[in-house]
């Protein structure tokens, strides 16, 4: 009897074992290779976890099939810290997708080691997209992606306007010092603990844009002449750094009690808790769709100095081929589709993102569609490319651990920042 | 006789070939890899793979962060396997004194069932609690009229909240194996003590606690072993953060190989780990070999 | 006068006992009332214990809008194969190492047996190497395979087998049965109570393993339960309402099995402490 039970428990599950593996195995990156046409093609996307992005990727998909019905795009979304691993870890080996939505500062990367499929018409996309946001997307001499958006973290807030009406200001803050004076009105506070922030700008990306655009628009760089090091050793660097930590302790118009969360500056600020927040433009998507959140706007943030207000921007997420894809040429078809025009347009207009593609950027129509975003293009110009910074994430978290404890008081600001330069350089050094 | 030895000898190798075989592929030439990872410049996006020396060792000896991962690892586990051991012998002597069987296993079963679950999702389950705004942890506190704790944002919380969590999800095991040791220790023991008239406290000492030395040893052990390998809570609940404040070996070792691509840098910590794990065990299994001598 | 004193106590250990496995209590509660509430009370931040218009909405999108089946599915079928295969495998080399001699016996069992004490991170770059040499990442049998064998078992195995008299085996081989038959009829039936704990225990590891699958597993549709429910609350970070009905539709069978086989869970556990 039990010997009978066993048996059956065993074949239900060999059973079970070959479902999963039948539907789920053969991880085709394309079935049948070569010539499109009739010939069908299944192709895999990756993408991180973005819903408006996800979305308007999906959009993408849709139409892309009225176009081409043969093609079959199979869209895989993973949170951002597995992305960045699951890239690194498969796009070597024959299992790695055909197309994945990269960001553009990691893509020189895998194009270096010959991981990507570079595209065939490579100066016609540099002609069409603006040089900052294909930047990160170039290297030697070929173009290995197409960025959608810019990243622009940089120049602009999102804002409630009824609280500044609430705190008695009746405009926008045009120099530094009014906007710190204004977040310290909008604060409020409740039992000694800060219940709504005045000026948030302690998310991962807000440190690092705000410490790098503070020492720009000192007049100041933070690259050496070649830039293959950092120098954060300069006065303004230590101002700039400074300052940004000075809205925590001095100010008290933000915290770091959300630090290491998964909620974000701007989930804060959509939940009613900040007044300013720092951030992209595609939050503002991310307010009106997942937050349902209408009652607010995108101011700019003015410059800290006298001069424009310059700023660094990366080149922010667009698509890359693999080189390992069966499907290359129909991968790439699939990118230029995604380049055309109207889809960018749309494509930019759902994530509420910056345009990286000239014509569409410089669209009356877009900013139409989006006046929210007056804001953001309005300081397009002033951007300038980030620079090659090799590890992008560990550029970042350097910079952003370091902020961190100093805010904590774990080091000063001269020894913190002479360290994230050591740190950096270092890492800089190992990926030349 | 030569047939029988024959069948049998044909048996050994028939039956052991694979098991050796699975052993050696994913056991045996593992570790041995492993061990010796940290002397190349392994990386996955290349296929070269250089002879690099101490190079990863050097840099691991001078790495702060591999210190302060250290550190993290050694106060959890400091912390931890003494508060898990007093409250699971505690609890498990409290139940064995429980008269019925009904309650008996009831509360068996109710410190046990948080066992069960897969850690990662206790995890997931006690980041929610712990949620500084709308976390039940908080709001109990709010309801007694304290203020509310940033339980994981927290530096000087976050590693604490990590250990309550632990413990909770954890004590199930060693309350079952310290109520079978309990079991086992005769009563006639317990019965001749009070007639000599001996105290609880008495009791405690002298007799249940060194009729539980073997189980307290391997309690020990397994505790040790599990516990300074744990992951799941650290990477879900707070990413190693706030300020590196929760940035254990494990959770280090699995960045350093996996997010940043340092294979061989990680199997530099890895063989460190290995190294304490060892010294750790015979250490244990030394005091308590002399120890049950007794 | 002495039995009052006595109750007092009782009643108060009976009281903390009480209340120390109400509060282990306590995060279950609250997943369950978190999955009726809706998204719009989590991102309004409001403080309630109990829902304030509780709703099924949780459940329909993890019902509906994920693989939840295929989920289950997966760690099932991955658990099941990993057990029977650890039982089987283990059973056979413990009564090999138990009853058999031959060259090298000694070194065999004491380098499997070492293999127990090595931690996870030594080996869990060169494995991910091995299998992606095998060109197995991405696979369910990726996280199979290495485990059909089990040191542990092996060791737990030959425990139990060696206190089997060799009179019996000897027996049976007289009467002609085969070594394989000596085994299955045999010496598998004396070793039950090691086999069911080996099973429990290697199906819980198995089930509740969430490293591995991590470092292997890229696709949402060939995760695992623990793995999927990581992943499931990255993508809904905000409401994590949706992830708690996925929790608690996750914990609902775990637990049903659990009750029912409690006796078996507690029993193999102590077997495992006690050899």
């Amino acid at each position: 009897m039990k010997k009978a039970l066993l048996l059956i428990v065993a074949l239900m599950l060999v059973g079970s074992l070959a479902l999963a593996g039948c539907s789920g195995g053969g991880n085709a990156t394309g079935e049948t290779g070569g010539k499109d046409g009739d010939k069908p093609i299944k192709l895999v996307w990756w993408v991180h976890e973005n819903p408006s992005f996800v979305e308007a990727n999906k959009k993408l998909i849709e139409d892309y099939k009225k176009v081409k019905p043969n093609v079959t795009i199979d869209l895989q979304v993973f949170p951002y810290d597995a992305f960045v691993q699951k890239i690194r870890v498969t796009m070597n080996t024959k299992t790695a997708p055909d197309i994945v939505q990269m960001f553009g500062t990691w893509v020189r990367e895998y194009a270096k080691n010959g991981l990507l499929e570079p595209a065939a018409n490579g100066a016609e996309l540099q002609a069409e997209v603006y040089p900052a946001a294909i930047g990160g997307f170039e290297y030697e001499g070929q173009v290995y992606g197409v960025p959608h958006e810019f990243n622009m973290e940089n120049g602009a807030a999102l804002r409630y306007p009824k609280l500044f009406e609430e705190a008695g200001i009746d405009k926008d803050p045009a120099t530094w010092e009014e906007l710190i004076e204004d977040a310290k009105k909008l604060t409020k506070r409740e039992g000694g603990k800060i219940s709504v922030r005045g000026l948030d700008i302690t998310s991962n990306d807000s440190v690092v844009f705000y410490f790098l655009a503070l020492i720009q628009q000192q007049g100041a760089d933070f690259w050496n002449q070649d830039q293959t090091q950092v120098n954060f050793s300069t006065p303004e660097a230590e101002k700039a750094m400074q300052e940004l930590v000075d809205l925590v302790n001095v100010h008290q118009v933000t915290d770091l009690t959300k630090l290491g969360t998964p909620e974000e500056p701007y989930m804060v600020f959509f939940k009613g808790l900040s007044a300013m927040t720092t951030a992209g433009p595609w939050t503002i998507a991310e307010g009106h769709n997942t937050f349902n959140v209408q009652d607010f706007d995108y101011m700019p943030v003015p410059s800290y100095s006298d001069g424009p207000a310059v700023f660094s921007a990366e080149s922010g997420w667009g698509e890359v081929v693999s080189k390992q894809s069966a499907n290359a040429e129909a991968a790439w078809e699939f990118v230029q589709f995604m380049m055309k025009d109207e889809n960018a347009f749309a494509w930019n207009l759902r994530t509420s993102s910056i345009p990286a593609n000239k014509k569409v950027a410089e669209d009356p129509k877009y900013l139409e569609s989006a006046p929210i975003v007056k804001a953001a293009l309005d300081v397009l110009p002033h951007g300038r490319w980030i620079g090659p910074l090799a590890d992008r994430d560990y550029f970042f978290k350097v910079i952003n651990d370091t902020y961190a404890q100093i805010v904590y008081g774990k080091v000063s600001v001269k020894d913190g920042l002479k360290k994230t330069e050591d740190d950096i350089n270092k890492m800089l050094k190992s990926k030349q | 006789m030569s047939k029988q030895q024959v069948s049998e000898r044909r048996f050994i190798f028939l039956s052991l070939t694979p098991i050796v075989l699975l052993f050696l592929v994913f056991s045996v030439i593992p570790i041995g890899i492993g061990t010796v990872l940290m002397l190349f410049d392994y990386s996955p996006l290349s296929s070269s793979v250089p002879f690099a020396g101490l190079k990863h060792i050097r840099e691991l000896l001078s790495d702060e962060m591999f210190y302060k991962s250290l550190r993290v690892t050694f106060t959890f586990v400091a912390v931890a396997i003494p508060a898990n051991i007093a409250f699971t012998l505690l609890i498990a002597i409290g139940i064995n004194k429980i008269r019925g069987r009904f309650w008996k296993n009831s509360f068996r079963t109710m410190f046990f069932l948080p066992a069960i679950a897969p850690l990662a999702g206790s995890a997931v389950i006690w980041t929610t609690m712990f949620n500084a705004d709308s976390g039940v942890v908080n709001m109990a506190l709010g309801m007694l009229g304290l203020p509310s704790v940033d339980w994981l944002t927290d530096p000087s919380t976050a590693l604490l909240s990590i250990i309550i969590m632990t413990l909770w999800a954890d004590v199930g095991y060693n309350i079952v194996l310290f109520m079978a040791g309990l079991d086992s220790i005769p009563e006639s023991l317990y019965e001749a003590a009070e007639l000599d008239g001996a105290s609880p406290w008495h009791v405690f000492w002298s007799i249940t606690l060194p009729m539980l030395s073997r189980t307290m040893l391997f309690v020990f052990i397994m505790t040790s072993i599990s516990y300074f390998q744990m992951f799941p809570q650290f990477q879900i609940m707070t990413k190693g953060g706030p300020l590196y404040e929760t940035y254990v070996l494990a959770l280090n070792i699995y960045d350093q190989a996996f997010t940043y691509m340092n294979m061989s840098y990680a199997s530099a910590m890895a063989f460190v780990m290995l190294i304490i794990i060892l010294v750790l065990t015979l250490i244990q299994m030394r005091i308590g070999r002399s120890q049950w001598e007794h | 006068m002495r039995t009052k004193k006595w109750k007092w106590s009782y009643m108060l250990l009976f009281t903390t006992l009480l209340i120390g496995s109400l509060l282990m209590f306590v995060p279950y509660l609250w997943m369950i009332l978190t999955s009726f509430k809706s998204n719009s009370e989590i991102l309004t931040a409001s403080n309630h214990l109990l829902p304030q218009e509780p709703t099924l909405s949780g459940y329909k999108k993890v019902l509906g809008e994920v693989p939840f089946f295929r989920w289950f599915l997966n760690s099932l079928s991955t658990s099941a194969i990993v057990t029977i295969g650890a039982m089987f495998t283990s059973a056979l080399a413990g009564y090999i190492f138990a009853k058999f001699r031959f060259r090298g016996k000694r070194l065999l069992f004491v380098v499997i047996l070492a293999t127990m004490m090595v931690p996870f991170q030594i080996v869990m770059v060169p494995t991910y190497i091995i299998i992606s040499k095998l060109n197995l990442v991405n696979d369910l049998s990726a996280i199979v395979i290495p485990y059909l064998v089990s040191a542990f078992g092996v060791f737990l195995a030959k425990q139990f087998i060696e206190a089997i008299p060799n009179e019996l085996i000897e027996a049976a081989r007289m009467d002609g049965a085969s070594e394989f038959r000596t085994f299955w009829s045999l010496v598998l039936p004396q070793i039950k109570p090691a086999l069911s704990a080996l099973a429990i225990f290697s199906f819980m590891a198995a089930w509740n393993n969430y490293l591995w699958p991590l470092i292997i597993l890229n696709e949402e549709s060939k995760m695992t339960v623990p793995l999927a429910l990581v992943f499931f609350n990255g993508q809904n970070v905000v409401n994590y309402n949706v992830v708690m009905s996925a929790a608690v539709l996750i914990m609902i069978p775990v637990v049903i099995i659990f009750l029912i086989f409690q006796k078996q869970f507690i029993k193999g556990l102590t077997m495992t402490g006690f050899k």
